[in-house]
């Protein structure tokens, strides 16, 4: 690709972060490989709002199942985070058995504190958020 | 400490550039991706992330450091640890030191990220330039601009649990060679290397043959 046809398309999802761009390698006048900063790719900025639908749908699922008591806030939260239970599980220090056996309401609301603590912690909110789950 | 960020298309070849122009040496980021022998190639269909297939182009995560600083003739030390604060300290040890610090990190505890780019993906790196107070001066290679990160983020972003785990690990330049390195010498080894990896790998996952069961 030349140097002038890099793709500089300024979405919002970038949110100014990236300055003048990013580096993406092009040829120049002479045919030479050179570096230019790519404000950014419509297709990529799709590819990530795509990314991040998938993850909303994820977030809705959760809590309509925590809030029809199929499943615990710790679900939600996980789904809201990112997570998946193996990285939820590494930073709980527990095997993923563990982790999903906490998903089920009344093994959940059995949970010591010390137990919700870290969950709240890994999760970055209150523990009150857990165990007052109202929906924010 | 005579700071001057260069920014480079990817994260683990550029703090390589950062870190050998801090030394002294002015190597262009393709021709470390070269030397280091970046390029590779693996197909694992029986492992699913985000229930997509893997494929891989480029070499695992370390690899081009150590072999281009290999070929190059500098002294590196990469560490481990146990404990999130003894990271902290050898990493605080070492800047006071002034030496540029290559961490790897977790993307989703970096703040200077747009929100879109914050996942839980483990093997970004950068570079820690110095300590200001309770913040850190980090060179994201991928970005223009250098930027400040809390020290609290900086812990989790080091200690980001999945796969790969950083454990907080952190790799510095201890030596560079004596001499300004034969650099002839070390892009026919990289090239070389590069050839062995992809062509040579007995099953069919891995390098040219990979490609082809890919298709």
């Amino acid at each position: 690709m030349k140097k002038e046809d890099v793709p500089q398309d300024d979405e919002k999802i970038y949110e100014n972060k990236f300055g003048p761009g990013l580096i993406k390698y092009a040829i120049d006048d002479k045919g030479e490989y050179t570096t230019v900063q790519s404000m950014g790719w419509e297709p990529e900025a799709i590819a990530l709002k795509q990314a991040l639908e998938e993850v909303d749908f994820k977030v809705t699922f959760a809590l309509k199942e925590v809030r029809e008591g199929r499943k615990s806030p710790i679900f939600y939260y996980m789904e809201k985070k990112l997570l998946d239970v193996g990285i939820l599980a590494g930073y709980m220090n527990m095997w993923k058995w563990q982790v999903k056996r906490h998903f089920k309401p009344n093994v959940f609301n059995k949970l010591s504190d010390e137990i919700l603590s870290k969950y709240a912690r890994v999760f970055n909110i209150e523990v009150d958020d857990l165990t007052n789950f109202k929906q924010q | 400490m005579d700071i001057n960020h260069i920014q480079s298309a990817h994260c683990e070849s550029g703090v390589i550039v950062n870190m050998l122009a801090y030394n002294g040496l002015k190597l262009s980021e393709p021709m470390v991706f070269g030397i280091g022998s970046g390029i590779f190639f693996i197909y694992l269909p029986f492992i699913e992330v985000n229930g997509v297939p893997v494929s891989n182009f480029r070499i695992w995560p370390g690899g081009i450091f150590s072999r281009s600083m290999k070929l190059i003739g500098a002294k590196v030390k990469t560490q481990k640890f146990r404990s999130v604060q003894k990271s902290m300290d050898v990493l605080d040890e070492l800047l006071s030191k002034k030496i540029p610090v290559g961490v790897m990190c977790s993307v989703y505890y970096l703040p200077y990220l747009p929100d879109a780019y914050r996942f839980h993906f483990n093997a970004h790196n950068i570079v820690i330039w110095a300590k200001e107070g309770d913040e850190y001066i980090v060179g994201d290679p991928t970005l223009s601009e250098m930027k400040r990160i809390h020290k609290d983020d900086l812990a989790k972003a080091r200690w980001a649990k999945g796969f790969p785990e950083p454990a907080g690990k952190l790799y510095y330049v201890e030596k560079m060679p004596e001499d300004t390195p034969e650099l002839k010498d070390a892009i026919r080894r990289g090239i070389k290397r590069t050839l062995f990896l992809i062509k040579s790998a007995p099953l069919p996952f891995i390098g040219v043959k990979g490609i082809c069961y890919l298709n």
